[in-house]
């Protein structure tokens, strides 16, 4: 009995370690799914973010936690490899996840652990080759500028985001500039972003009219033109040619005046006069 | 026939002394105020002269008045096409500098500067930034200085006249001048009133007088661009134009317009004239050589029965008909046909006529010998050797009018259009004036010189005398015939005077502050 005491009692543990890993992994899947999975994936490549299988090998625990809650102070505090990272995916800020607990993230770690939903399914080596697009661009432009309105009362995206396409208007500058937004994120990336609402300004905006799937495709489909069409657009940056041109425009105006009030009245006509008398004052 | 009633005004120039008391009457009630102070409702110029403000005659400079273009009068530096598109700019308004910079004297300083080694004095400060200035133009800067290059030689009206016949008009025996009083002529087609963007100019329906509303008043100073006689100013500091009222206060109580009241050549006749308004349009669109006696023509005989019944049709009321069988402008206008109004090429049928003067040509001058009179004289004196006479002999009936020191040509620009006839007849007719009274002062002319003179100028011996007196010996009561006001019936016809009972009178419906 001696001995079965123990051993009852590591089991009694081991079961309850069991059930607590499970739970735990449970909590970290429900997690997962609702906030990293619009970036990340776990085993099936890279996607805005990346590929998170092993990330428990990778890095410590503590790095991790402190590192979802907010990417940039680790960068800012001399990180190498977070700053690599960063740049390694185009500069896509990565969202603080500040309202995560220590161990709703250590839950997530386990999830991972286990493999996620498993590495079953084919593994997207490069999912920069974008899934077919079903959405139309047309349309898509008309929800990006308002033209037609979100189904479920959004706002519209060119209130904080701007495209330099043709013919548009340029849009808000709250937020990033969409042009390149596909070659950042590849189509399901963006796809990802609008589903997913990982960032915090655009979860506030979209919390209570999230887009409706046709209309995420049209928009993304739209993007998608942006993108491709970006080189041959126009710059939307200017530089000095408004002074340039504003100052020459005025120039050219009061030329103009001058020459149709030519025959104005130019001064007194007792100019002669005042001119040839002494003056005291000056 | 749509008839109305306009208070209208004559000025002899005849009987001008130039000694300025009408403005100085003028600017004592109206224009002592801060932004008017440059203002001269009445001036007084010497003519020739450029005048106030310089050369205001000139509308190749001021734009003034109305134009004909392709037989549409339109107005020359205003109206809708121009006036829009120049309403923020508006080019050709005059500048302070073409009137004068007001100034005053810092008289205090006579009195209260500490001791020093030098005698104070008062130095001239402008009335408009109150910074010390050397003073250079005043508003009569021109006086009596016919013949200097500056102000006669630069008249306007000199511009039709050969360089040979200046000359001539400025040489030193001949050289004469007159003056030329100017108030607002409460034309019958005004400018200012057609120019104005806001329509804050009106002329008033019972008298004519022409009225700027300063409630309404958005300070475009169209106005002050249009009035070709520069009678319309623009108030700097309270930024609303103003012009000439005609005195009206003064005249609804039956008081004549101060500069008239104070006027010491008695040169100024006020009274009614009963006018046409449906031949306004015809006679502004008529052409320069006729446009004088079109304008007269809208003048209407008050004893004219039609006239009477249709002036009564049209509410003129019988008091002011009455006024206006005793107007001696009427008189002058009409009757005597001896009164032209000021540059009607303007077209804007003004309302005040002027007697032009006989003075600058009744005398010639002669060569004559001069000697035997100087041998009279005494020794200690001095020595006259001209051999010129300024001669007013009356030898010649008109010899004199033919060989005038002073050119037709010029009076003909001022008060006739340039019809130099239209000036010669009213020289007859007030040369055979004198020669009548001569007769009958004197008796020196023979009767049937005078009666000859009489008969060629075309008058009969009784106008003679009744020129003679309303131009000599008229009483107040002749020179201004200022009919009752009947200002209530005209505010009724515009109000319902029950709304402002108990209030501050007529025409003021805001109440006023009192007190402290």
């Amino acid at each position: 009995m001696k001995i079965r005491y123990p051993s009852f009692f590591s089991f009694i543990v081991l079961v309850q370690l069991a059930f607590s890993t499970i739970s735990s992994q449970q909590k970290g899947e429900a997690d997962f799914k609702q906030i990293c999975s619009v970036c990340h994936s776990i085993g099936k490549g890279r996607l805005i973010g990346p590929d998170l299988a092993k990330v428990d090998q990778r890095h410590t625990e503590e790095w991790i936690i402190k590192f979802v809650h907010s990417s940039q102070t680790v960068i800012k505090k001399g990180d190498a490899y977070a700053d690599s990272l960063f740049k390694a995916y185009n500069q896509v800020l990565m969202p603080d996840q500040a309202s995560l607990t220590d161990n709703q993230i250590r839950d997530i770690i386990a999830y991972i652990k286990i493999g996620g939903p498993g590495t079953t399914g084919p593994v997207t080596a490069n999912l920069k080759t974008d899934s077919a697009i079903v959405g139309d661009s047309q349309k898509g432009k008309d929800l990006f500028i308002g033209n037609i309105r979100f189904a479920n009362g959004g706002p519209t995206c060119n209130s904080c985001h701007n495209v330099n396409h043709q013919g548009m208007i340029t849009g808000g500058a709250l937020a990033k500039d969409l042009t390149k937004a596909v070659s950042r994120l590849t189509v399901d990336g963006v796809k990802g972003v609008i589903s997913g609402l990982p960032f915090p300004q655009m979860k506030q905006s979209y919390a209570k009219g999230p887009l409706t799937p046709q209309e995420i495709d049209d928009i993304a489909a739209f993007l998608k033109d942006v993108d491709t069409s970006a080189a041959s657009q126009l710059s939307s940056n200017v530089g000095n040619s408004m002074i340039i041109g504003g100052a020459l425009g005025i120039i050219i105006l009061l030329i103009l005046f001058s020459i149709f009030w030519i025959n104005r009245k130019q001064r007194t006509v007792n100019y002669d006069i005042y001119e040839r008398q002494i003056k005291s004052f000056h | 026939m749509d008839v109305r009633s306009q208070i209208s005004m004559v000025f002899h120039l005849d009987k001008c002394i130039g000694c300025h008391t009408c403005s100085i009457a003028c600017k004592n009630i109206w224009t002592d105020r801060k932004g008017a102070e440059y203002m001269w409702w009445n001036n007084v110029e010497t003519k020739p002269g450029t005048g106030y403000p310089t050369k205001w005659e000139d509308q190749s400079i001021y734009k003034g008045g109305w134009q004909k273009d392709n037989g549409k009068v339109t107005l020359k530096g205003a109206g809708k096409r121009r006036g829009l598109t120049n309403i923020f700019y508006n080019p050709n308004l005059p500048v302070i500098d073409d009137y004068y910079e007001p100034f005053t004297f810092k008289y205090l300083d006579l009195i209260e500067a500490p001791e020093g080694n030098d005698q104070p004095t008062a130095r001239p400060v402008s009335l408009i930034t109150g910074e010390p200035i050397d003073i250079k133009m005043g508003p009569n800067w021109d006086d009596d200085l016919s013949g200097t290059p500056d102000y006669a030689r630069n008249d306007p009206n000199l511009k039709n006249l050969s360089a040979a016949e200046q000359e001539v008009m400025f040489q030193l025996e001949r050289m004469a001048f007159f003056y030329l009083p100017r108030i607002c002529n409460h034309c019958l087609n005004p400018a200012c009133v057609a120019s104005c963007p806001s329509g804050a100019i009106y002329k008033r329906g019972e008298d004519g007088v022409v009225l700027i509303n300063q409630e309404v008043c958005r300070a475009w100073r169209m106005c002050v661009t249009a009035c070709p006689y520069k009678k319309s100013y623009y108030n700097w500091h309270t930024g609303k134009s103003e012009k000439c009222i005609l005195c009206f206060p003064r005249i609804e109580a039956g008081l004549a317009p101060a500069c008239m009241h104070s006027c010491v050549g008695r040169i100024r006749y006020l009274g009614v004239l009963l006018y046409d308004a449906s031949k306004i349009e015809a006679a502004i669109n008529d052409d320069t050589d006729s446009l004088i006696d079109r304008h007269l023509d809208i003048i209407l005989d008050p004893f004219d029965p039609k006239v009477i019944r249709a002036a009564k049709m049209n509410g003129v009321a019988d008091s002011t008909i009455h006024a206006a069988q005793f107007s001696p402008v009427y008189k002058y206008v009409k009757q005597w046909k001896l009164a032209l109004p000021l540059h009607a090429e303007f077209r804007t049928l003004p309302m005040l006529f002027y007697v032009p003067p006989l003075l600058p040509v009744m005398a010639t001058v002669k060569q004559v010998d001069n000697s035997a009179q100087s041998e009279k004289m005494n020794p200690i004196a001095k020595y006259w050797d001209d051999n010129w006479l300024y001669d007013t002999s009356t030898k010649d009936l008109w010899g004199t009018l033919d060989q005038v020191r002073f050119p037709l040509k010029y009076l003909a620009s001022l008060l006739s259009a340039g019809d130099e006839e239209l000036i010669k007849d009213k020289w007859k007719k007030l040369m055979a004036v004198r020669i009548h009274r001569r007769r009958v002062t004197v008796g020196d002319i023979s009767n049937e010189k005078a009666d000859e003179v009489l008969q060629e100028a075309g008058i009969t011996a009784e106008m003679a005398d009744g020129i003679f007196y309303l131009t000599a010996l008229a009483k107040f009561e002749d020179r201004f015939v200022i009919p009752p006001a009947h200002r209530e019936q005209a505010i009724e016809m515009m109000d319902f005077t029950g709304d402002t009972k108990g209030e501050v009178g007529f025409g003021i419906k805001s109440k006023l502050r009192r007190g402290l």
